[in-house]
């Protein structure tokens, strides 16, 4: 039986088809979904700052050190970096004018991971970032599919539809 | 910080009190509502859990976000229910309602930060609020990366207010860094000693 699996903020699971990986409230967070397709196994990754630049006490807040590990850990079940793909989500910017030095964190957490990605040899094979509003996301191993919500204000200032965009 | 004495934590507890008793009174002029002040709630906490243990993390919210600068560093956040700010705020036009919100949660950080900072001869100041509508923990996620930048360890002070004859529940949170919660110790320890 499938199942889904709720990835919490400053963590990450791994597993196989049928099953599902999903997170919440992805604001200036990114996510970084990992997928093998010939094994259909894949990695949810839900960080919130760059890199490591804080305490030590959870690798898996940074984009730097959680990606490796994650990496590690496919290597551990002889998937190499070169049969993974990579699709990614967030790196919105809630508030305006909250800039530090003119960068907002989720641009600064979009362009880590764009950077680590490409250092590493994963193609980014779909993204959904930037922007001022939160996503939520599924990500489906039987296929790689990810599907991406984002809550949308009405006139009335009330959230009463979701976009719906797939990677 | 989850190493901190007895004693510091009732100096940071005695520090939200303070903050909680300088709520009430602006909320009561701009809204002409009596206001109810729960006991401050003081948690400590690492980053990635403060959206989940403010509550409701994956419910909308009304929010502003005001940047504390000077001698610490930290946030002050106002978190309301939209549904929740259209009742408190009937008489504004639907689209003032935020400006309002921004004006509202300016003059309660305000009346918070400047009563801490007589009593503990700190210079703390406040950048321009600004304010949106969304899931609370993309929301609160955004505002602890800002404070947590180098160190994840980070002190909240939540502040729930219930408004007028309905309780109208709004919450103000302030969140400081590492630094700023060792210097809030030392200052609080300072005057005990005088």
């Amino acid at each position: 039986m499938a199942i889904n699996i709720q990835v919490p903020t400053a963590d990450y699971a791994i597993a196989s088809a049928p099953d599902s990986l999903s997170t919440v409230g992805i604001g200036s967070c990114i996510v970084i979904c990992l997928y093998a397709p010939t094994s259909k196994m894949g990695a949810l990754l839900h960080c919130m700052l760059p890199r490591e630049e804080n305490d030590l006490s959870n690798s898996l807040r940074n984009v730097d050190t959680a990606v490796n590990q994650v990496v590690e850990q496919f290597l551990a079940k002889n998937i190499q970096r070169t049969d993974l793909i990579a699709k990614i989500a967030g790196g919105a910017q809630m508030f305006s004018g909250t800039e530090d030095n003119g960068t907002s964190i989720g641009k600064r957490n979009i362009e880590e991971t764009k950077r680590l990605l490409t250092t590493l040899k994963i193609p980014i094979m779909g993204e959904e970032i930037g922007g001022t509003r939160a996503r939520s996301l599924i990500f489906e191993l039987e296929t790689g599919k990810v599907t991406i919500t984002v809550a949308q204000l009405n006139s009335e200032q009330s959230f009463d539809t979701e976009l719906t965009k797939i990677l | 910080m989850e190493t901190l004495d007895s004693f510091s934590k009732d100096l940071l507890r005695e520090t939200a009190n303070i903050m909680a008793q300088k709520t009430a009174h602006p909320i009561e002029t701009i809204l002409r509502q009596k206001t109810v002040i729960s006991k401050p709630e003081i948690m400590m906490q690492k980053m990635e859990f403060v959206a989940d243990s403010l509550g409701q993390a994956d419910e909308v919210r009304d929010s502003v976000f005001i940047r504390i600068l000077g001698d610490g560093k930290g946030a002050a956040v106002l978190l309301i229910k939209p549904e929740d700010s259209q009742k408190l705020l009937l008489d504004v036009d639907k689209a003032m309602r935020m400006d309002a919100l921004r004006e509202i949660a300016n003059i309660v950080a305000g009346a918070c930060l400047g009563g801490i900072a007589r009593l503990l001869s700190l210079k703390l100041m406040q950048a321009v609020p600004v304010a949106t509508s969304d899931m609370s923990r993309a929301i609160v996620n955004e505002i602890v990366s800002e404070v947590g930048l180098t160190n994840a360890d980070l002190l909240c002070a939540l502040i729930n207010v219930a408004i007028g004859p309905e309780n109208i529940p709004l919450s103000m949170v302030f969140i400081f860094d590492t630094d700023t919660t060792n210097l809030i110790i030392s200052k609080s320890k300072d005057m005990t000693n005088q």
